[in-house]
């Protein structure tokens, strides 16, 4: 005796098809006398790349309703295989956390207390400190060579930056007219 | 004995008042245990010699259930309804239309219980049923997470997605599978 699975499809016919498109769920009258709006929920799932050091290890974020719920190694990344370091795995935290910092803190010298301040008083004042420095340390020539530059303040990029946030940091840095140019992700 | 006779089998069921669906059921549960007999014959536990592909590597049915391996870094392994096997496939893929881009797949779950959810996908409305798995792949009580998450497969009926045959296997190449193909779109 023989039969294959195209046969027991054939000998059901259209018939049995319809059936099976229901099968193995509930039969067709309890499915009706228990239809119910469900209270449901949405998860949405895409990919990304740590952001962390330049391994590049891939990620699946899940968010519900715009916020994160989950971070997790993508399995299917060539790279990390699903597989995540401490810092990788504590992603969560970055972005939900009650200890994160809102504002900026600021410590004015010799005193101890913090003071919470705006951004743009920290950026302003960030802005001014780089540039008096390197005013005050421009070096425009030395012996027959022009050189303008400043040996004053250094600059430090990090694996936490993208490939364009880098080139821009680089380009202010030179700009400005830094030797010191470093970064933390020497891969 | 019931060779070519599935028709007139139907019938009966039918003139005794008997829902088909049942039937069907029956039938697909009875010939597990010599389709998995079969099955471990011909492929082993392992990961069938690469095989990424959304259907069943044994008997080519469609997957009924995605287990997400929580013990295996996150990987997903298909399950299928017909012969037992489970074999490993991307997270973020749909396993009948190959539709790999995140934005197109929903999750949704029942409110109060995100381990146990659909995979849905928006450019074939098919949709397999995925849940979270902590322990070894030898323990999934596959069978009874499929019968025990029947409500998710109400929820998918109520969010307009279809379930596919589990009768059906996949004959036609993939591409074929998508109501509305990327790579057409593209073209």
């Amino acid at each position: 005796m023989n039969i294959s699975r195209r046969g027991f499809l054939g000998a059901g016919g259209a018939g049995a098809l319809g059936a099976a498109l229901g099968a193995l769920g509930l039969p067709r009258g309890a499915r009706a006398a228990r239809r119910k709006r469900f209270k449901t929920a949405e998860t949405r799932e895409s990919t990304t790349i740590c952001p962390y050091c330049g391994v590049g290890c891939g990620l699946i974020v899940s968010t519900r309703d715009g916020e994160l719920v989950n971070v997790e190694g993508d399995p299917d990344h060539p790279i990390n295989e699903g597989a995540l370091c401490s810092k990788g795995m504590s992603l969560f935290q970055v972005a939900r956390n009650e200890r994160r910092l809102r504002t900026v803190r600021y410590r004015a010298p010799g005193s101890a207390v913090w003071e919470d301040k705006p951004w743009d008083w920290a950026l302003e004042r960030i802005a001014r400190r780089i540039k008096d420095t390197r005013d005050a340390s421009f070096v425009e020539r030395v012996g027959d060579v022009a050189v303008n530059r400043t040996e004053a303040v250094a600059c430090l990029g990090g694996a936490a930056l993208d490939n364009e946030e880098t080139y821009l940091y680089c380009k202010l840095a030179r700009a400005l007219g830094l030797v010191y140019i470093e970064h933390q992700a020497r891969i | 004995v019931l060779a070519g006779r599935g028709r007139e089998l139907l019938a009966r069921i039918r003139a005794a008042g008997q829902p088909e669906d049942l039937a069907v059921s029956v039938a697909v549960l009875l010939a597990r245990p010599f389709r998995s007999w079969f099955g471990r014959r011909l492929a082993g536990p392992g990961e069938h010699g690469g095989w990424v592909g959304g259907s069943c590597p044994v008997c080519g049915h469609w997957p009924a259930l995605s287990m997400i391996s929580e013990q295996d870094e996150g990987r997903r392994w298909l399950w299928c309804l017909h012969c037992g096997t489970d074999w490993p496939h991307a997270r973020l893929r749909c396993p009948f239309c190959d539709e790999g881009d995140p934005a197109a797949l929903e999750h949704p779950h029942l409110a109060g219980d995100d381990r146990h959810r659909l995979q849905a996908c928006r450019s074939c409305r098919r949709y397999v049923k995925e849940f979270r798995w902590s322990e070894g792949r030898e323990q999934v009580p596959w069978d009874a997470v499929f019968f025990a998450t029947a409500e998710l497969d109400l929820m998918a009926a109520e969010r307009g997605f279809l379930r596919e045959s589990p009768l059906v296997s996949r004959l036609s190449p993939r591409a074929s599978n998508r109501t509305t193909s990327k790579s057409e779109v593209d073209r």
